[in-house]
């Protein structure tokens, strides 16, 4: 086999597509390739930029509400769950954020081991950075709890407590069970493709 | 027009065969060929701000489009069955009738079914080489040392040879 001449071959394949307006329609009808990319650029940006606003006006509203309000019926436990609601939201904003921003260092530019390892990373049930969950977990947990205590009414509050609590991770538990049948279903074999496909760079 | 749509126009109109030939490698139904034709120009397209050294075009675009054949053909479940269609005519693709009456040879034909047999690594080695890339480049792009290329090269030359073979006597 004459590599030459066949990559020689290989190269005079040439793609039918003559331009860019080939694609999808052209540019009288405003169909372009080009500008559905501009199009679906500047929704990506608005959708983010709604996003960020939307969690600056939720932080400074709870901000608001249960901190800084001096409304006497205001509870210390309303106060004590708003902190702790607002401390969650932080976390989870950042999080975002930092999740924002690592999709958007598009990783198609990396090396195809690099692509591939990232991939790996995202398909996964559990990384790493998941372990500020935990945090945001136990913050909503606690505010909740505070919240709730509240309406006990004739409730001995341990006995609500532990009442409210074994509801909570029960909740939780079922959904961690959903989110994993979900996971196994659609991205366990993915997954596993992956790995496959790293093992070839190993080899 | 602006700047980011010249650029891109201009990448588009040089790179648009390469691109082309990437995606024969990995799918071959003309309806797929085309999805992930566009599926790469629009990666281009939404990194383009990233794309400074013009020297390093040819890297620059061999890395968008193999990590997005990639990902077209084995990132997603239901997408599984977009890279299985090797039995799938390349020469039945209408789009590409004028193309092929000249072009698109028997030999080409067993090429991209057998190419499109391998295993995803090889794939990319292969078609960086036939592309004529150099194995420093290939290193760069697939993330594997220089020599660990060579060598793998030489491996999927032997196995390439051997698939042909058998392809062309099935045929």
């Amino acid at each position: 086999m004459n590599f030459e001449a066949l990559s020689k071959k290989y190269k005079e394949l040439k793609s039918p597509t003559k331009n860019t307006d080939g694609f999808l329609g052209n540019e009288e009808q405003n169909t372009s390739f080009l500008n559905i990319l501009q199009t679906q650029e500047a929704d990506a940006k608005r959708k983010y930029k709604r996003m960020y606003i939307l969690y600056a006006i939720g932080a400074v509203g709870y901000l608001g509400i249960f901190i800084i309000n001096t409304d006497p019926d205001l509870t210390i436990r309303n106060r004590i769950a708003g902190t702790c609601f607002i401390i969650a939201f932080v976390i989870l904003s950042v999080l975002s954020r930092k999740r924002f921003s690592e999709i958007k260092r598009s990783s198609f530019l990396d090396s195809q081991k690099q692509f591939l390892q990232n991939a790996r990373k995202s398909y996964l049930f559990w990384n790493k950075q998941q372990i500020w969950l935990v945090p945001v977990l136990l913050f909503v947990n606690a505010g909740a709890t505070f919240s709730v205590s509240n309406h006990f009414g004739n409730l001995n509050i341990l006995t609500g407590v532990f009442l409210f609590q074994a509801a909570f991770w029960c909740l939780l538990g079922i959904g961690f069970y959903m989110g994993k049948r979900e996971w196994t279903k659609k991205k366990e074999a993915i997954l596993k493709k992956i790995e496959a496909m790293l093992l070839e760079f190993e080899q | 027009m602006n700047t980011k749509e010249i650029q891109f126009k201009q990448l588009f109109e040089e790179n648009k065969d390469r691109v082309f030939r990437i995606c024969c490698s990995y799918v071959q139904s003309s309806q797929n060929r085309d999805d992930l034709f566009q599926e790469i120009f629009t990666n281009v397209w939404k990194n383009l701000g990233s794309f400074r050294n013009e020297s390093h075009v040819n890297t620059w675009i061999y890395r968008i489009s193999i990590n997005t054949a990639i990902n077209y053909c084995r990132l997603q479940n239901n997408n599984d069955k977009r890279c299985q269609e090797i039995k799938q005519d390349i020469l039945s693709d209408e789009d590409a009738k004028l193309a092929r009456k000249t072009i698109l040879e028997k030999e080409i034909k067993i090429m991209f079914d057998t190419i499109n047999r391998l295993p995803v690594l090889e794939k990319s080695i292969i078609s960086l080489v036939l592309e004529g890339l150099d194995h420093a480049k290939i290193a760069e792009i697939t993330g594997i040392s220089e020599g660990n290329v060579r060598v793998k090269f030489h491996r999927i030359k032997k196995k390439l040879k051997q698939m042909m073979e058998e392809q062309k006597n099935e045929l």
